[in-house]
């Protein structure tokens, strides 16, 4: 057990003795990381907050049933898994063709999701702010376009360009941030 | 090159263009049994997962606060060690590159929270620092609307601090809906305004003020100034064919008034907080937040805390009615403040990689 899980133990041991307050603690230590796996997961990352919240409020009330020996992160993650199916099946009498398609996907992807973002500490999400920050202007400004819900169509209009060239910046993009997460010094 | 299948994957994933059935269901036959297809597919559906969180503010999580008992002041609590500080620590390392363009020169910035930031500061401006000696915070507005004076309905602000918007009222608790702090809260009614003369039709309800930033960017001296907006957004229960969403928008305008008609044209820059959708439960107030790094220029910036509805489809709109119509939307807890951040020297404009 490294220094990091001895000291994430010791905070939860204070939590069930009645200390929930630390509680904020370990939420700031694993929020991103659960946000950034349910954003993945759900196009829309107000229904993702809302889904790490609730995450959050069935660990602490579960947290007797967290192994110390475990990784918490993937404990989460685990609640969040059932969540989400929960929240698909919640979806499924009004949802349209794309969220059917989105479940399907997640459903297929599992696996690879979850490996994927067993990397994903805090230290290394940050990152990727300040690599997006060093993203050449166009791909930066594809990159918040598509933050801010401007449609592909649109965007290419503004740029004078063509929507697959548009998916095409958005590709590279993804590409150079990935480069850079795995390069960047801490 | 990107896969072209990869291409079409992202389109319905998005939702942004129209995939047929039998398309989606070739590609997701493709994403089973193609296991580097999959794992693309799954690299890019993660990174716009992670874009999403980093940069969008960090919410408020109101409930899992009540949840575990906790006082408003941890609410509010914002510790040297959070994510909120960490990131601007950071940003204050990056590279200071001016923005030039209109209004898609957007940056919205950092995972920092939008709420939490504000909770230690006053109503009144308060200066105070934020951990670092480089950085400072100043609170610039805590409306909570028990003064008692009801916004104005006459469109834009033409004048600094004051609110005015589409037609709304200053009301107390109704349709289960209590205000979201003390006695009193805004009921946007429509989505248009007294005199309304432009043929622009809306279907957006706004709320709006216009605060002066030329002393914030003075005091910066050449370096950052970000604006946060944050504000709780509740809606009473609703048809369940209806969808809603609630948004706060900050424009940095120059040193004009704008108009209806010309903010989109003329604002530098902005940046949008999406609530969506509105879950139409009185018992819930939802947080909308934003954040926008004022680019140079910037002399007054506009606040716009709205909510419209939402199209049951992306494709095949109807076309827009003259104004909608709300039942019952509320706004409460607006809350604004700027970080200033001093200009450091010796940075190099880097680009990746």
């Amino acid at each position: 057990m490294n220094a990091d899980e001895n000291s994430l133990n010791t905070l939860l041991n204070r939590i069930e003795r009645g200390e929930t307050d630390l509680y904020l603690q370990v939420v700031r230590r694993y929020e991103l990381m659960l946000r950034s796996y349910l954003a993945g997961q759900l196009y829309n990352i107000s229904e993702a907050d809302d889904l790490a919240q609730e995450v959050f409020i069935t660990a602490w009330r579960d947290l007797s049933s967290f192994r110390r020996d475990g990784d918490f992160g993937a404990w989460l993650r685990g609640i969040a898994r059932n969540r989400l199916l929960t929240y698909f099946r919640s979806q499924q009498r009004r949802a349209g063709a794309a969220e059917r398609f989105q479940a399907e996907v997640v459903r297929i992807t599992e696996q690879e999701l979850e490996s994927a973002a067993h990397y994903d500490e805090c230290g290394r999400l940050e990152r990727l702010l300040h690599c997006i920050s060093r993203l050449p202007e166009k791909l930066r400004r594809v990159v918040h376009a598509g933050l801010e819900g401007a449609r592909p169509a649109a965007l290419a209009e503004d740029l004078q360009t063509t929507v697959p060239a548009i998916y095409q910046l958005h590709y590279r993009a993804n590409q150079l941030l990935r480069d850079c997460m795995n390069k960047e010094p801490q | 090159m990107m896969n072209p299948d990869l291409q079409i994957f992202l389109q319905a994933w998005t939702g942004d263009a129209d995939v047929s059935d039998v398309e989606r269901q070739r590609l997701l036959q493709r994403i089973e049994t193609d296991a580097v297809f999959r794992t693309e597919c799954v690299e890019e559906i993660r990174m716009l997962g992670m874009i999403k969180a980093v940069q969008s503010a960090r919410p408020r999580w109101l409930e899992m606060h009540d949840a575990l008992g906790l006082s408003t002041a941890s609410k509010n609590d914002c510790p040297e060690d959070d994510l909120a500080s960490r990131v601007l620590q950071m940003v204050e390392a990056r590279p200071h590159v001016p923005v030039k363009g209109r209004w898609f020169s957007l940056r919205p910035v950092t995972a920092a929270a939008a709420g939490v930031v504000f909770g230690l500061l006053s109503a009144s401006m308060v200066f105070g620092f934020a951990g670092r000696s480089l950085e400072k915070v100043v609170a610039l507005l805590n409306e909570n609307f028990e003064s008692g004076t009801a916004p104005l309905v006459t469109g834009v602000p033409q004048q600094l601090k004051q609110w005015s918007g589409d037609f709304s009222e200053l009301v107390g608790e109704q349709q289960d809906v209590k205000p979201a702090q003390g006695k009193k809260m805004v009921r946007v009614l429509r989505s248009d305004f007294e005199g309304k003369t432009s043929s622009k039709p809306s279907i957006q309800g706004d709320l709006m003020r216009i605060v002066d930033v030329r002393s914030f960017l003075r005091e910066a001296n050449g370096g950052e100034v970000l604006i946060t907006l944050s504000a709780l957004l509740n809606a009473a229960p609703f048809l369940e064919a209806e969808r809603y969403e609630g948004a706060v928008t900050l424009w940095a305008l120059g040193p004009q008034f704008p108009t209806e008609e010309n903010l989109m044209d003329d604002a530098l820059a902005h940046s949008v907080g999406l609530c969506r959708p509105l879950d139409g439960d009185p018992a819930t107030w939802q947080s909308a937040s934003t954040r926008l790094l004022l680019p140079p220029g910037t002399e007054m910036v506009l606040l716009k805390v709205s909510f419209s509805p939402m199209p049951a489809s992306r494709k095949n709109l109807p076309p827009l009615p003259d104004h909608v119509t709300f039942a019952g939307h509320f706004a409460d807890d607006v809350r604004a403040s700027v970080t200033i951040r001093k200009a450091v020297p010796n940075h190099r404009n880097e680009v990746l990689p």
